[in-house]
């Protein structure tokens, strides 16, 4: 353990990681808040994150949200130190209830955004692996689409019905319980 | 990483059909099943991203209800129970399109395996898998043991997110812990193996049957068997060791054995949900004098494989299923199946040839 402040912010120094962008945008994050993302957390055991990490499925609109996400959540995750080394149980009880309600309001509110940009997220939580916001977003579109009929999938999505009469006719049929 | 295509391109604009099948999948993994049904009429791509084997494990499954045949002695004759609030499925219970080929009159159901019937023509071992929702069939010629024997089980194999083939294992036993012999089918090459002098030798002496041959075991076909981790377990009595689970490979070669997880259990019954080894059997506690202080189903799940770590999930007395505390009597409360997808058993109030779907 490094008990000197230099020695600290050489660690702390060490640990920020940079993210590009599709659009070639760079952010600084701390490792804390990268790891979140099981993908990053790979590259960094692998040793690949010199000279930043390319990210080039994720633009900078979409990036700056999952950052902002990463960094709530690993504050979270490592109590209010923000180091994922100060982690225990104890700190993380001390965090309590307060501080999860206020995660939960912090998540009602990230999900406020328009459906191309929450899908867009999803591709990037899917790209990244990063679980929480994963979770997060894909059940905010469960939510949105459970209890609809075809029609209204079709017309909430602009899907084009490619089935035949027939074949719809079947599926009706085999699961006719599903449509009463 | 260098292959990079810019995913937002018509993400937008074909929607849902713009995110990859992983992240569709996640989403409809987290609505309920009746929806899911209804979206297969969204699209063809929709329609084939849901009815995906792949997949079937992720998306929540739903109980129609209770296929059994009602035999009684008469042949079989196939019935559906729905759950309370669904019409029947479109399939025909009866298996018409079966009783009405050439050569087959007495059908007599022998198992299931996830979504695949194994029937049993005439009074031999000739037998033919079929799925009931799509009524295809495939006729499986007899297994080549003879002479028959009254002593002789079939259970069938199938995972379709395995492989598109079923495989049968045939169990024969000349008496009551004499030998036992085991055959294997499959539907990839249409034959039974038929090496019998090898094959019967390699299984008594390395697949574990040995200690149990000339006096040993017999095998208990009522107490359900169950597809888990590649390998059908099934349970076995043996005379000395009481009763155990058995779990065999694809030939029948036994490779492990598994204990039960509480001894005092009678009436077992071992089924797969959710990937896992189920356990229910009937568990009655007397007090000091003999009455009875507690009697029901303990349901078990082993929840880890190799550390053989079974965990009591739940206890239901009879008083709180049937009304009563004295239903012991197992001959009229047998368990005949565990869904395989949520955890939910079944049990019947008398003792028909029962299955279900």
């Amino acid at each position: 353990m490094a008990s000197a402040g230099s020695g600290d912010e050489k660690a702390a120094a060490a640990a920020m990681i940079t993210l590009i962008s599709s659009d070639n945008e760079k952010f600084e994050v701390t490792e804390a808040t990268a790891t979140l993302s099981q993908t990053i957390r790979h590259m960094i055991e692998d040793g690949c994150t010199d000279g930043g990490v390319p990210l080039p499925n994720v633009t900078s609109k979409i990036l700056a949200r999952v950052i902002e996400y990463c960094k709530k959540h690993a504050t979270a995750a490592a109590g209010e130190e923000g180091s994922s080394s100060s982690f225990s149980d104890a700190a993380f009880l001390e965090v309590d209830r307060a501080f999860l309600e206020e995660l939960e309001e912090f998540d009602d509110a990230f999900l406020e955004v328009d459906r191309a940009t929450l899908f867009d997220l999803i591709l990037a939580a899917n790209y990244l692996d990063i679980k929480g916001l994963l979770n997060l977003t894909c059940q905010k579109v469960a939510d949105s689409v459970k209890g609809k009929t075809p029609e209204q999938i079709r017309e909430m999505y602009n899907i084009v019905n490619d089935l035949t009469p027939e074949e719809e006719a079947e599926i009706r049929r085999e699961t006719q319980w599903a449509f009463e | 990483m260098e292959e990079c295509p810019d995913a937002r391109i018509d993400a937008a604009a074909t929607a849902a059909g713009g995110l990859p099948d992983d992240a569709l999948v996640e989403i409809l993994s987290r609505v309920p099943a009746r929806s899911i049904h209804r979206f297969k009429c969204v699209s063809k791509y929709w329609r084939d991203l849901i009815a995906d084997p792949l997949h079937r494990k992720r998306l929540p499954q739903t109980l129609e209800g209770f296929f059994f045949s009602d035999d009684a002695g008469a042949g079989f004759r196939g019935r559906f129970i729905s759950l309370p609030g669904r019409s029947a499925p479109h399939i025909d219970p009866s298996f018409s399109f079966l009783t009405k080929q050439p050569g087959i009159e007495n059908l007599n159901l022998l198992g299931s395996c996830n979504g695949l019937l194994l029937f049993e023509r005439g009074s031999n071992q000739a037998t033919a898998p079929d799925n009931p929702a799509t009524e295809q069939w495939v006729a499986v010629p007899g297994c080549p043991l003879d002479p028959p024997t009254e002593s002789y089980f079939t259970y069938l194999i199938f995972d379709p997110a395995v492989s598109p083939h079923f495989r049968l294992v045939h169990f024969w036993q000349k008496d009551y812990f004499a030998e036992i012999e085991v055959r294997s089918f499959s539907s990839e090459t249409m034959v039974w193996s038929t090496d019998m002098a090898s094959q019967h030798g390699r299984w008594r002496d390395e697949g574990g049957w040995k200690k149990w041959v000339n006096g040993g075991a017999t095998l208990c076909p009522t107490w359900g068997s169950a597809f888990v981790n590649g390998m059908l377990h099934l349970v076995v009595y043996h005379a000395t060791e009481e009763h155990m689970i058995v779990a065999l490979d694809m030939e029948g070669k036994v490779c492990r054995v598994i204990t039960w997880p509480d001894e005092r259990s009678c009436h077992p019954f071992v089924g797969q949900s959710q990937g896992r080894l189920h356990f229910v059997a009937v568990l009655a506690e007397r007090g000091e004098r003999g009455h009875l202080k507690w009697a029901g189903l303990s349901i078990w799940v082993l929840e880890d494989y190799d550390t053989e770590e079974w965990v009591l999930k739940h206890r239901v007395s009879y008083l709180e299923l049937f009304g009563e505390m004295n239903s012991l009597d197992g001959f009229r409360n047998a368990v005949f199946a565990i869904h395989p997808e949520q955890f939910d058993f079944h049990s019947s109030g008398q003792q028909p040839e029962a299955d279900i779907i």
